[in-house]
């Protein structure tokens, strides 16, 4: 979906923000521009059904990877065996949806798909994910019990939060 | 209002938003054949939401209406262009398909199932709240058109209890009024 874009930051070649907060902080701002500027250029259905975007930051590269809901269910992902497995070998994604959307559907997916792809380890990366909706534009979104069931204590953080139901774990 | 669905699953909620849109359709236009779109409605309660939304999207008057032409690209995948020339006749005259449009009835009350569908996607239920007054939202629509509202109780069998408040899956099209 994305390539990284490393090198963003003021007087870095693509290192980490200062502090988690000024992180947290350009992580929203630039997934809500990318989701903005998504939504511009989509029409019909593909823009009816963009309701999610993420973003995977790589605090050892600087480069930022996004996704939106549904990227990895598309035709021409190439999904990264660590997430989806291959051969016969399991990934870290459930192997059963906990909800009534498929694993691997989630805008989470589809922007750790990509940094992976690219060569990002999963301990250095930073997530974030917001709303994509017109109405919710940039809200903060919590991640679904796939998401946390397979990402939580694996990536370096969730800026945005994880499924906090603990009863359902 | 929370406390009529705070036991009822997703899906049961869904399934009361369709029984409301199809008792709208029914009392507003009763001339009109909707079988075409209950049935895909009715889809929405045995199959994964991520594939329905996509589906249920083509059949949507603000994207349908979008396109004077069938367009193979954009809906090839869901039906053929003589459906497509059937939902534009359906739509003919009672809608023009504006987003977010509150006075454009039909198309925002067509558009309730696929709020309900997409507003937990990615994320958790927690108290549901959204869901609720996407249900009150479908619920203003009848009651300002004198239409009485279907029986939750209908719904109850899909207890919140089930996968983590999402429901069973369950073919609903014995609720349905159009297609029996």
């Amino acid at each position: 979906m994305s390539k990284g874009d490393g090198g963003v930051f003021v007087n870095t070649t693509g290192n980490p923000p200062e502090n988690s907060f000024d992180g947290v902080l350009l992580s929203l701002y630039k997934v809500t521009l990318w989701a903005a500027s998504k939504r511009e250029n989509l029409k019909g259905r593909e823009k009816k059904t963009f309701n999610t975007a993420s973003v995977a930051y790589d605090e050892s590269t600087g480069k930022f990877y996004y996704g939106r809901n549904g990227g990895c269910m598309q035709d021409g992902c190439q999904r990264n065996p660590i997430l989806f497995g291959q051969d016969g070998a399991d990934g870290i994604l459930p192997s059963k949806s906990f909800n009534n959307y498929p694993v691997g559907n989630c805008a989470e997916v589809d922007a750790i798909n990509n940094a992976l792809n690219d060569g990002a380890k999963l301990e250095n990366l930073h997530l974030t994910t917001i709303h994509a909706t017109k109405s919710k534009l940039g809200a903060p979104k919590q991640a679904c019990l796939n998401c946390t069931m397979a990402f939580r204590g694996k990536i370096k953080e969730n800026t945005t939060g994880w499924y906090d139901s603990k009863e359902n774990l | 209002m929370s406390g009529k669905f705070e036991n009822v699953s997703m899906m049961g909620r869904m399934a009361y938003v369709i029984m409301c849109v199809e008792k709208y359709l029914l009392n507003k236009y009763p001339n009109r054949n909707w079988k075409l779109l209950s049935e895909i409605l009715w889809k929405s309660t045995s199959m994964d939401w991520a594939f329905w939304t996509d589906l249920y999207s083509a059949y949507i008057p603000e994207v349908v209406l979008d396109y004077g032409e069938y367009s193979k690209t954009e809906f090839g995948n869901c039906y053929d262009e003589k459906t497509f020339q059937k939902l534009h006749m359906l739509y003919e005259g009672i809608t023009s398909g504006s987003e977010d449009d509150a006075d454009d009835e039909l198309n925002y009350l067509l558009n309730k199932p696929f709020e309900m569908a997409m507003v937990y996607e990615g994320t958790e239920i927690g108290d549901g709240e959204e869901s609720f007054i996407i249900i009150k939202e479908t619920e203003r629509v009848l009651e300002s058109n004198g239409i009485i509202l279907p029986d939750v109780n209908a719904v109850s069998f899909s207890n919140s209890s089930e996968r983590n408040g999402w429901g069973n899956y369950f073919d609903g099209s014995f609720l349905s009024v159009i297609l029996k």
